[in-house]
């Protein structure tokens, strides 16, 4: 896979580089700033492009706006952001329409480094991926009559792990359990909350967070 | 801003613990001597007159702060009594009780004649006034320089030495005192004639205020015509004993009709701009006040949090980071003779990394959350309602972004509040509302609870500092159908809105 990688720290830009390059990647550009990244993912047309949410000028959320840029203008470009903060608005924000080839994953997750290939996997690839940590939050809210009571521990977990973007071959690998066992799962969970299934992952993923958001 | 706080409030609390004290003095002297014909009886006027004048003298001050009348009647108070200590059997108490006797008297006619406005009127009245103070403290004071107690043959009683005597001369005394008497009782009548005029020329509205005093007015120049020609004439008996005690009883309630009349007296034009400016100037001083104790409350708020910041960055992730390369170090030596513990070994190295990373996350975010700064006061409320340990509903209708300062001001109030709400209140849920308001920021977070958060609790009277350093105000409420409301109202102009 041809990655782009935008951090504006060094060490963690060649640290993920070297990552990606062990996992049998091709880095093609490496950016310090968010220009610089829409320079090169135009030249470069990767696969992917992994970018840090915070970079010069203003460091806020350039990485945000780049990624929406990114998906507005080469679709075939997945953008994985990277973020310091546990924050569902952001994450929120970043999947509000279409999760396809998106992905929200705290910069922590670079040392799992199992994860981090997955997650990169998936989105170069057009699926999605939400960091763990997002996701607990969103599912950990306190609510009235919280619908997630509905569910076993064990359905709960595998909605964690269809919200954090995976396929029902991951999770069953995950847990451990046939593909088969997962299925039913993850019926028993669109049927308790009332949601639409859909195969397509990327779409399970909306669909779960707009669940989760509501 | 609590008027019960103003610099004045304090100034008379301190005077009426004054006058309580001499009270209790003058009483003790007085009935404990020997001179007195009725030790107790005395002493017990002499109280009643003294707190009379002192009690309704500072109520009248408290009110009109800027008039004269209310000092001038504490005044008359501590004089009263002061000068009861001329019947004491300590000499040099009994020397200066007499030198000051008259001097209640000169308060007296001063009160009457710039009575109710607090001003001289007239040239005439300055003449009457200066005439009191000259006859009634000072000539009537001098004469004590010169009499010697103990060659007095209508002194039976009396203290045996006098202090303050310089040449014992009894002749030169009662001179004194005849003459002055003989000065004063056509001046004073002259005085009566003048007030009874001004009185009869009074309209209905000066009427009103001026009516209990003429009586009160009445009273005092009796009284002072009476002790003057108990002066004049020989002694008979106890007579002037009796009407000196008749006089006190009336006395006793001459300060309430000088109240009564003050507070009838609708104040003119200038006197309200002198009231109102006494008062804010106490307010604008209560004000200074407050902002200073908040001032360094909030500094040593920081201080505090600077050493919890530090605290926490030394026990937490600085910890974790020692324990790592401690792991580090570890595996390296075991790398060649042990490569599996090697791998255990970093893979705790992996763990404790990931504790360090979550600690200084969760410690940035408390110092201020980016996405405060990046999303404004809604996003990050909305946030922190999501982590909130109970479901909270958040009605928020901000069109656009607000000061950098509001913001964080109602963003802490709103993460402290419902922090409280998780930790104390035992709430089922809460909303939070966030609004503009006449061209404040209104914040109220609203819990289901026990109610009962402390004010004065050092988390909220932080976040109150802190409201108040933008020119706010932070409420808190216990409402009648349970739970709490936190309520900060914060100003936005004058803190970076336009």
């Amino acid at each position: 896979m041809r990655v782009v990688v935008a951090e504006d720290s060094v060490l963690l830009r060649e640290g993920v580089a070297r990552l990606l390059q062990e996992a049998g990647h091709e880095v093609v550009g490496q950016a310090g700033d968010a220009d610089d990244l829409m320079r090169k993912v135009r030249a470069h047309r990767p696969d992917l492009a992994v970018v840090d949410v915070r970079m010069p000028p203003t460091q806020t959320d350039e990485g945000l706006r780049a990624a929406k840029e990114i998906r507005g203008e080469l679709p075939g470009v997945g953008v994985l952001v990277l973020s310091a903060y546990v924050e569902p608005a952001y994450a929120q924000e970043l999947l509000a329409e279409n999760a396809e080839g998106l992905g929200y994953l705290l910069k922590d997750r670079v040392s799992d480094v199992s994860a981090f290939a997955d997650a990169v996997e998936r989105v170069g690839t057009g699926g999605s991926a939400l960091d763990p940590e997002v996701v607990s939050v969103l599912m950990g809210r306190a609510r009235d009559d919280d619908p997630l009571e509905q569910l076993t521990p064990r359905e709960r977990e595998v909605l964690g792990l269809m919200a954090e973007g995976r396929s029902n071959a991951a999770i069953a690998e995950h847990l451990v359990v046939t593909d088969r066992a997962v299925e039913k799962h993850v019926t028993a969970i669109f049927g308790k909350l009332g949601l639409t299934a859909s195969s397509v992952d990327h779409r399970r993923v909306l669909a779960v967070l707009r669940f989760l958001e509501a | 801003v609590s008027a019960a706080r103003t610099p004045l409030r304090r100034a008379l609390a301190g005077i009426a613990i004054a006058g309580v004290l001499l009270g209790i003095v003058t009483f003790v002297m007085v009935a404990s001597s020997e001179v007195p014909t009725a030790p107790l009886l005395e002493a017990f006027l002499t109280l009643l007159v003294g707190w009379s004048f002192i009690g309704t003298g500072l109520f009248a001050w408290d009110r009109r702060p800027s008039n004269l009348i209310g000092p001038l009647m504490v005044g008359v108070g501590f004089v009263w009594m002061l000068a009861e200590f001329k019947t004491s059997d300590i000499p040099l108490a009994a020397s200066i009780g007499f030198a000051i006797s008259s001097l209640s008297i000169s308060f007296l006619i001063h009160l009457l004649l710039i009575f109710p406005t607090g001003k001289v009127r007239s040239r005439l009245d300055r003449f009457y006034i200066v005439y009191a103070y000259v006859a009634g403290g000072f000539v009537a004071g001098f004469p004590i320089l010169f009499y010697n107690p103990a060659t007095d043959p209508d002194c039976k009683h009396c203290v045996t030495s006098n202090p303050l005597l310089i040449h014992a001369n009894l002749d030169l005394v009662h001179a004194i005192f005849t003459g002055l008497s003989a000065v004063s009782v056509p001046i004073l009548v002259t005085l009566i004639v003048h007030l009874v005029r001004r009185a009869r020329a009074a309209d209905a509205e000066e009427r009103r205020s001026q009516e209990p005093v003429w009586w009160a007015g009445l009273a005092t120049i009796l009284l002072f015509t009476a002790a003057l020609l108990t002066n004049l004439g020989p002694e008979s008996g106890n007579y002037d004993d009796v009407v000196w005690y008749l006089a006190n009883f009336v006395i006793a309630t001459v300060p309430f009709a000088f109240l009564l009349g003050l507070l009838r007296t609708r104040l003119s034009e200038a006197d309200l701009v002198a009231e109102e400016n006494v008062r804010l100037d106490a307010e604008l001083q209560a004000r200074l006040d407050e902002l200073r104790e908040s001032r360094a409350r909030i500094v040593e708020a920081g201080y505090v949090a600077r050493r919890k910041l530090e605290r926490d960055l030394h026990d937490g992730a600085q910890q974790h980071l020692v324990g790592l390369a401690l792991d580090l170090r570890l595996a390296r030596e075991k790398l060649d003779d042990d490569p599996r513990a090697a791998a255990e070994m970093l893979d705790e190295a992996s763990a404790e990394l990931a504790k360090a990373t979550e600690e200084l996350r969760e410690l940035a975010r408390g110092i201020h959350p980016a996405i405060l700064s990046d999303r404004g006061l809604e996003a990050a409320i909305e946030s922190l309602a999501k982590r909130a340990p109970v479901p909270v509903e958040v009605d928020a209708s901000l069109d656009h972004r607000l000061p950098e300062p509001v913001e964080a001001a109602a963003y802490f109030v709103v993460s402290e509040a419902l922090t409280n709400v998780g930790r104390h209140a035992g709430a089922g849920r809460a909303e939070v509302e966030i609004r503009r308001s006449n061209g404040n920021l209104v914040v109220e977070i609203k819990d289901d609870g026990r109610g009962g958060a402390d004010p004065a609790g050092s988390g909220l009277r932080g976040l109150a500092d802190r409201v108040a350093a933008l020119d706010g105000r932070l409420e808190v409420e216990d409402p009648a159908g349970g739970g709490t409301i936190v309520r900060a109202d914060i100003p936005l102009s004058g803190n970076g809105a336009s």
